[in-house]
């Protein structure tokens, strides 16, 4: 335990100066004021010590999301040139189990870029964002962190085996499927000669696809491939020919779907038919979305119809 | 109205989760006009539905008194959000505004308080002695500036040179700007600097460079946009996104059908609010995000001008043009075809009126959680959006009981009444706005 008080005797405090009628004013616990009163006057003399990072810590544990007291920390790291691994520990004890705080995790970002370069560093950090994955699979800080320390460590190899995993445990977590495109687009810029393979994709995306018709991700997913064939992006591994093939198959398969009753199915094909040219069946599958299968967004298919030249 | 329960072949943990919220919302939406006995006293005691009829009510005074209260004396569980007073300040402001509530008498003490966590650098803290943050500058400036007409003084509160020196120093070469300085860089920190650039008048040339490019790079397959290139797309940060294009005319730029498309998907069919994520589930807070994301696509399009849908909502004029006109039947009766806004308006309110609201005052996430600021502010922007569409002068849209429902316009791009945003762009119109000026 670190006992503020006696660690600056030669320190006066900072009250908050809130004013004589502050509005939203929170009624500060002792402890509160007098490890705040502390830290403001460290702020003030600008004192980048040993027992000023200590008090940081004093005040995350108070207030975790006092970003004043997590910039001050890493000012104080660095003119103590401090041992980093010891600083990671402290970050995953002050998140918790399950962090959603910004603080949190840029604090893991800026630590990592400032003094870590190796494969080991990101895969260790990887590890722990394992565990809050495992937590909560849809944390979106998790996430997005996973994205920086892949591009940053160049651990893309094993990225879409994870994802798979992640899929497999449950086919909605939209946020595995968002990282898949993020870990074959990445692999593929970094050492695929830039390419990827758009027929993988889009069978993988089917297969998904055909567990659950209702499930929007892998539907997305696969539009979002074959978008990307259709705009002539250099990514695709597939030409011109091998596209327009790719195309028809897709929406072969999608149409034998199309009894399922699914929203998303229909969806698919009307961006698929829209992009063939073939408006009468576009049409005929918005009306069927407006009218039965996704009442809720009637009025967003009804425009679509209207833009087509029909509607109601 | 729709009402369609999620469909499912494989059961996940993402499917229990929907279904359990879909048991959670089924008895709000039992037909109301079959209440009886003590249940209709009950509804009609705590003021959720009318003495004569079965419109659903918005509890105004319950929410005003919930709202201010925010702004006096919090308890001390609040020492979580010590470094976001400005945001509870504005949260409560700004709901209470949309109510015409805003507290006059206590404008004095916001200007004053809010002065406190201005420094001198340029932007504001989170509180006194709290390093420049986006967020409670974005708070900070829109607080004052929905005071401001009725207390002018909050316009002088603040400091247009050094917010605009600070708005420099936090952008990024890859056009992005962080949060504070040393810390994360993401579309919110884009958004909160151009849109109280906007307000300002100090929105230049050299302020935006990049930043469009920036942003254009966060929206994903899906449609919608992430917080950072790559990440998935979310309701808070496609908000964020969406708004700074359009405030900086360039929403054109990116890609429109996929983003209406995936924001029209985030309306829950079963629910009628809107989710943060796919495969997410509803959220009240989203209720602004997403609708007020497709408010800004569709004035962009300018749907409501082209005929279409604006018609819908001229039918309705003539419908209830008169007070105490049966709003709720005709919004029914017409389905979710009226409104001019791309996602079901009456759904929204429906979801906002009956599943939002805490009896006691306030507004919530849904229905098993607790109310507070932040969601009182947001469910409340997003019920005068879906009221009052793109268009801010025509009749408005009103689920529920006609007489108590109906708030102010809130500027899709800026969430402050759109009269706030016209006195705010009248007070500085001719105050320097030239990037040499401004920096010397």
């Amino acid at each position: 335990m670190f006992d503020v008080q006696a660690a600056f005797p030669d320190i006066e405090p900072i009250p908050q100066d809130d004013g004589p009628h502050p509005i939203c004013a929170i009624q500060y616990p002792a402890h509160f004021n007098m490890v705040m009163g502390y830290f403001r006057a460290c702020l003030a003399t600008e004192e980048l010590s040993e027992r000023t990072l200590r008090l940081t810590a004093e005040v995350i544990d108070t207030n975790p999301a006092n970003y004043t007291a997590w910039h001050c920390r890493r000012k104080c790291l660095a003119a103590l040139r401090k041992g980093l691994a010891e600083e990671m520990e402290f970050t995953t004890e002050a998140g918790g189990d399950n962090p959603k705080n910004y603080q949190i995790w840029y604090h893991r970002r800026a630590i990592l870029d400032e003094h870590f370069g190796k494969k080991e560093d990101g895969e260790e950090e990887l590890l722990y964002v394992d565990k809050v994955l495992e937590e909560d699979a849809k944390n979106y800080h998790a996430w997005s962190h996973r994205q920086y320390i892949i591009e940053k460590f160049e651990l893309w190899d094993g990225e879409v085996a994870y994802v798979e995993k992640k899929i497999d445990s449950d086919i909605r977590n939209n946020s595995a499927w968002n990282q898949r495109w993020f870990a074959v687009h990445l692999k593929a810029s970094k050492d695929g000669g830039g390419k990827y393979s758009a027929r993988g994709e889009v069978d993988y995306a089917l297969e998904i696809a055909r567990k659950d018709f209702h499930n929007e991700s892998p539907f997305r997913y696969l539009l979002g491939i074959l978008q990307e064939c259709w705009c002539g992006e250099s990514k695709v591994n597939e030409g011109e020919e091998d596209v327009k093939k790719l195309t028809g198959e897709v929406r072969e398969k999608l149409a034998e779907m199309k009894d399922q009753g699914s929203s998303h199915v229909h969806t698919a094909l009307v961006d698929i038919a829209t992009k063939e040219g073939d408006k009468e069946e576009a049409k005929r599958l918005c009306e069927e979305l407006r009218d039965k299968l996704d009442v809720i967004r009637a009025k967003y298919w009804e425009k679509q119809i209207q833009k087509m030249g029909g509607g109601k | 109205m729709g009402s369609q329960k999620v469909k499912f072949t494989v059961a996940t943990s993402t499917t229990e989760q929907q279904e359990d919220t879909e048991k959670e919302i089924a008895p709000f939406y039992i037909d109301l006009t079959k209440l009886t006995g003590p249940n209709l006293a009950h509804l009609r005691e705590v003021g959720l539905l009318a003495e004569d009829g079965f419109e659903v009510r918005l509890l105004r005074e319950k929410h005003v008194k919930y709202l201010t209260g925010g702004l006096e004396k919090l308890g001390s569980g609040y020492v979580s959000l010590d470094a976001s007073r400005p945001w509870i300040a504005y949260w409560c402001l700004h709901g209470l505004d949309l109510l015409e509530a805003a507290p006059v008498e206590m404008m004095p003490r916001i200007v004053d308080t809010l002065g406190r966590f201005q420094n001198a650098t340029g932007g504001f803290g989170g509180g006194p002695a709290q390093i420049s943050h986006g967020a409670p500058t974005y708070a900070s400036c829109l607080a004052l500036l929905l005071i401001a007409p009725s207390y002018p003084k909050a316009y002088d509160a603040i400091d247009r040179r050094s917010i605009y020196k600070w708005f420099l120093s936090m952008k990024r070469p890859n056009g992005g700007f962080m949060m504070h300085d040393d810390g994360e860089t993401d579309v919110r920190a884009s958004y909160t600097v151009i849109a109280i650039a906007k307000l300002l008048n100090l929105l230049t040339p050299e302020l935006m460079e990049g930043v469009a490019e920036y942003i254009l790079q966060c929206q994903t397959y899906e449609g919608g946009f992430g917080g950072e290139p790559g990440n998935e797309c979310h309701g808070g940060y496609a908000y964020c996104a969406v708004a700074a294009l359009q405030i900086m005319g360039k929403l054109g730029m990116c890609d429109l059908e996929g983003l209406k498309g995936w924001i029209s998907r985030r309306q829950m069919g079963f629910e009628g609010g809107f989710a943060g994520r796919a495969n997410k589930l509803v959220d009240g807070c989203y209720s602004f995000w997403q609708g007020g994301a497709m408010a800004i696509v569709d004035a962009y399009e300018g749907d409501m001008t082209e005929g279409g849908f604006g018609t819908g909502v001229t039918e309705y004029v003539a419908e209830v043009g008169e007070e105490g006109a049966d709003v709720s039947a005709t919004t029914e009766a017409k389905g979710p075809i009226s409104g001019e806004l791309s996602f079901d308006q009456a759904a929204l309110q429906r979801y906002t009126l009956l599943c939002g609201q805490h009896v006691e005052g306030g507004l919530r996430d849904k229905p098993s959680k607790a109310r507070d600021f932040y969601h009182s502010c947001y469910s409340l922007s997003g019920l005068s959006v879906s009221q009052h569409g793109s268009s801010k002068d025509g009749v408005p849209l009103v689920y529920g009981d006609a007489r108590t429902n109906v708030l102010k316009p809130t500027h899709e791009c800026f969430n402050i009444r759109v009269d706030r945003v016209e006195k705010a762009r009248e007070r500085f119109k001719d105050d320097v706005c030239n990037h040499d000026d401004l920096i010397s």
